[in-house]
């Protein structure tokens, strides 16, 4: 074998050695890197899906002619991502269509559309052998009887720098933005927990005793048994 | 202590009285305990159970026939004599010491202190800077050496103050006046008294002349002191781990149950344990009550051998669960933290940079609080939030991408489901012991001479014939250790079910464990001779499998040492 070929291999097993062993590592030290990092959570991020190594916190601004800040999401705005603040949620819209053209919908809020014909009097169609109730659903200035296809609850979202742009969109399926905040409080709180002074002072009491207890020189001490 | 080379013909007076003194507190000792034994049983000492009279009249006649065999000896002039004489005052005078400090309440003093220990950590504070400030000394020696620096002498007193003043805020005057307090009562002066005449009877016959007199050896000297050097741990072993060991072996035979005098039953607790019935099941789906006796056995498993079976019923039902369930684990989790730990071991030997970054990573997880490591992974394993799951959703995706085709995410609930409840138990145990047996075989590693791959490689063998034909064989010892070591670790799992699973037991029983069987037995059913039974049971089955790992070690290794 040649000294290049010898040389190759040399570099293609130390990469396997890095390989294996960084592989391992990471199997060990994750669960302490998700311990470490979830210590500086805030209590609704460690129970998010999927899980993230990195804390974040949701970000709010303040919106003129609100008083409370509000969270930011992102939505769809005519095929453009933005950010967009969430003013109002659980607000009900109905999704409606023309009773003989199923797919074109539209949506409206329950609260502006009035039955056709009056609440006392209210006229039906029958759609798959199927009676349902038509609506007087306001398309563009014109009046069009349809029927109820579905019910979801939106959030209206506002542009920060201009209120007057509104989108309503399901608040569920919207991605909250978020960035990246460390909470070190959490250990303030640790520490200010009943009895956590008397806990360190018992434990490192405890450690105290067991060390004297035990010790012996250093020359003769042993290997430590597997606890 | 040095004998001189010359023995004097003739007794001093002294010595002789001494001597005399000697035989005549032999005597008044046998009396004393002769006295004791029979207060016991005479009711006058507050003892419950039959055990405790038993244990300490034999103790007291023990010491009362020790001591006339010791007054003989001693007026023969035999060193036999002076061995027993010390070694009963010496007991004595452990034991009286042991009992002032009882009495002065210092044992739970320690409870006291954890209260106003954190009062004085601040002043450990000032000890510390003065010891740093000596260090400094250390590192930046001055020229002349002949005198001590004004800056160590400084160091010096800021440690004396620093721990004075911890002692003053902890409250070491007040603890130390209460002490006195407690010692004034009778029983305490008694006690005090008791170590002065001991230690005064242990000085007289350890001084060289009465050691002369009772014609010692050097041998003999070196004797006393060895056994003096080796007495604190000895003693401590016989009390704190020798004496709760018989103490559970005669629990295991009586039906004790922490609150009432526990009465003798003989092998019941064993036989209930043992209690075990096979019958044959003519159809696979055959009803357990058709075949045993449902008032007294449970089903514990059945084995279906075609369309016949054979059906496993027990008394004890939850025992042989939680024997199998532990024979499982060990079966899986040994294995699993033994094999990758020799892989790494091996990749680690490697002389590249970086090994000892690895090293350290590995043995993270077994320096770690298992409860805290529990608590960890019990969020790992979370069903719909956990780690693992998502790691497992992400894997899916993945591969169905790749191949366009539609594996089914699992969801596995790894902790409530029956299945998987002890397999989730079997990673993490598998996890934290493994960096502990990389080490340890590395140790093992580095006893292996190189000269040994060097004439391997020199004779043109690869990697993997050096690894069966060198490595393995001689790290035999080490695998035996490895093996045995986290077999029996692995026999007494109860920290990471205890904690991973709600309830313990786990779903459907699925991860009760001995450990945890006999812990439920005696700390919340209180049912203590049952559970120490439990424990003898387990004792025996580790010792086995240890007995048999050692046979087999035996016959396999040639090159151990």
């Amino acid at each position: 074998m040649n000294t290049q070929s010898y040389r190759l291999r040399q570099v293609l097993m130390n990469f396997a050695v890095y390989f294996v062993l960084t592989f391992f590592a990471l199997v060990m030290i994750f669960p302490f890197l998700y311990m470490l990092t979830t210590s500086f959570k805030i209590p609704s991020d460690t129970f998010r899906y999927p899980p993230r190594m990195l804390p974040r916190d949701p970000v709010e601004v303040t919106v003129d002619g609100y008083e409370e800040s509000l969270p930011l999401y992102y939505v769809d705005v005519d095929g453009q991502q933005k950010q967009y603040a969430l003013a109002e949620s659980n607000i009900k819209v109905g999704v409606y269509a023309p009773p003989d053209h199923l797919e074109s919908t539209v949506e409206r809020y329950l609260t502006e559309v009035k039955p056709t014909g009056g609440a006392m009097n209210p006229q039906t169609v029958i759609i798959d052998g199927e009676e349902q109730k038509l609506f007087d659903v306001n398309v563009d200035g014109q009046i069009i009887p349809m029927v109820l296809v579905s019910q979801t609850t939106v959030g209206e979202f506002i542009d920060p720098q201009n209120a007057e742009n509104k989108v309503y969109r399901n608040v569920r399926l919207s991605e909250p933005v978020e960035n990246v905040r460390w909470h070190p409080e959490n250990y303030r709180e640790v520490i200010e927990l009943n009895n956590m002074s008397r806990a360190l002072t018992n434990t490192a009491l405890v450690t105290i005793l067991v060390v004297l207890g035990n010790w012996q020189p250093p020359s003769s001490a042993a290997m430590p048994s597997p606890a | 202590m040095t004998l001189p080379l010359t023995f004097p013909s003739q007794l001093d007076n002294r010595t002789s009285l001494m001597l005399r003194l000697h035989v005549i507190w032999r005597i008044l000792f046998a009396v004393l305990a002769l006295a004791g034994a029979v207060m016991i049983w005479a009711g006058w000492v507050a003892l419950s159970a039959l055990w405790q009279k038993i244990l300490l009249s034999a103790l007291f006649l023990l010491a009362s026939i020790l001591s006339l065999i010791g007054a003989i000896q001693i007026s023969r002039r035999n060193h036999a004599g002076r061995m027993i004489s010390l070694t009963l005052d010496y007991l004595a005078f452990v034991a009286c010491a042991v009992l002032a400090l009882n009495t002065g309440e210092i044992f739970i003093g320690i409870d006291f202190l954890a209260e106003t220990f954190g009062r004085g950590i601040p002043y450990l504070g000032i000890v510390l800077a003065g010891f740093l400030l000596g260090a400094v000394e250390n590192y930046y020696p001055q020229k002349n050496q002949t005198s001590e620096s004004s800056v160590r002498v400084v160091s010096r007193w800021i440690i004396v103050g620093g721990f004075a003043l911890f002692f003053w805020q902890v409250g070491a005057v007040s603890g130390l006046l209460y002490f006195l307090e407690k010692l004034s009562q009778p029983i305490g002066i008694v006690s005090i008294a008791g170590v002065l005449v001991f230690g005064i009877m242990l000085w007289s016959m350890m001084r060289p002349k009465t050691a002369m007199a009772l014609n010692a050896k050097t041998n003999h000297e070196q004797m006393i002191n060895g056994w003096l050097f080796l007495s604190p741990n000895l003693l401590g072993f016989l009390i704190f781990f020798a004496g709760p060991l018989i103490l559970s072996f005669y629990f295991s035979f009586t039906d004790s149950d922490a609150f009432n005098t526990p009465n003798w039953v003989g092998f019941e607790n064993y036989a209930r344990i043992l209690n075990i019935r096979l019958a044959w099941l003519s159809s696979p789906g055959q009803l357990a009550r058709e075949v045993v006796d449902i008032k007294t056995y449970d089903e514990v498993g059945r084995l279906i051998l075609g369309n016949r079976g054979i059906l496993f019923a027990a008394a004890d039902k939850f025992f042989w669960l939680a024997l199998r369930n532990t024979l499982t684990f060990v079966l899986f989790a040994v294995p699993l933290s033994v094999a990758p730990a020799l892989l790494l071991s091996n990749v680690l030997n490697s002389k590249l940079p970086g090994m000892k970054f690895y090293r350290a990573v590995y043995f993270m997880p077994s320096i770690a609080a298992v409860v805290g490591i529990s608590l960890v992974w019990q969020w790992l394993y979370n069903a719909t939030i956990g780690y693992i799951n998502y790691f497992i959703t992400l894997g899916i995706e993945f591969w169905n991408n790749l191949f366009n085709v539609a594996v089914v995410d699992p969801k596995i609930q790894w902790v409530s489901d029956e299945k998987t409840a002890l397999l989730a138990v079997i990673l993490i145990a598998a996890w934290q012991t493994m960096g502990f047996n990389t080490v340890l075989f590395l140790a093992g590693l580095q006893n292996i001479p190189g000269e040994l791959y060097e004439a391997a490689t020199v004779d043109g063998a690869g990697p993997w014939a050096k690894f069966w034909g060198i490595t393995l064989p001689l790290l035999a010892p080490t695998t035996f250790y490895v093996v045995s070591t986290t077999t029996i670790a692995a026999m007494q799992v109860f920290e990471q079910v205890f904690i991973l699973m709600n309830p313990p037991e786990g779903p459907n029983n699925s991860t009760i464990t001995l450990v945890l069987y006999l812990y439920r037995n005696g700390f919340q059913n209180f049912k203590q001779g049952y559970a120490s039974a439990i424990a003898w049971v387990l004792f025996i089955v580790i010792f086995g499998l240890t007995l048999v790992q050692f046979q087999r070690q035996r016959r396999s290794s040639i090159y151990e040492g």
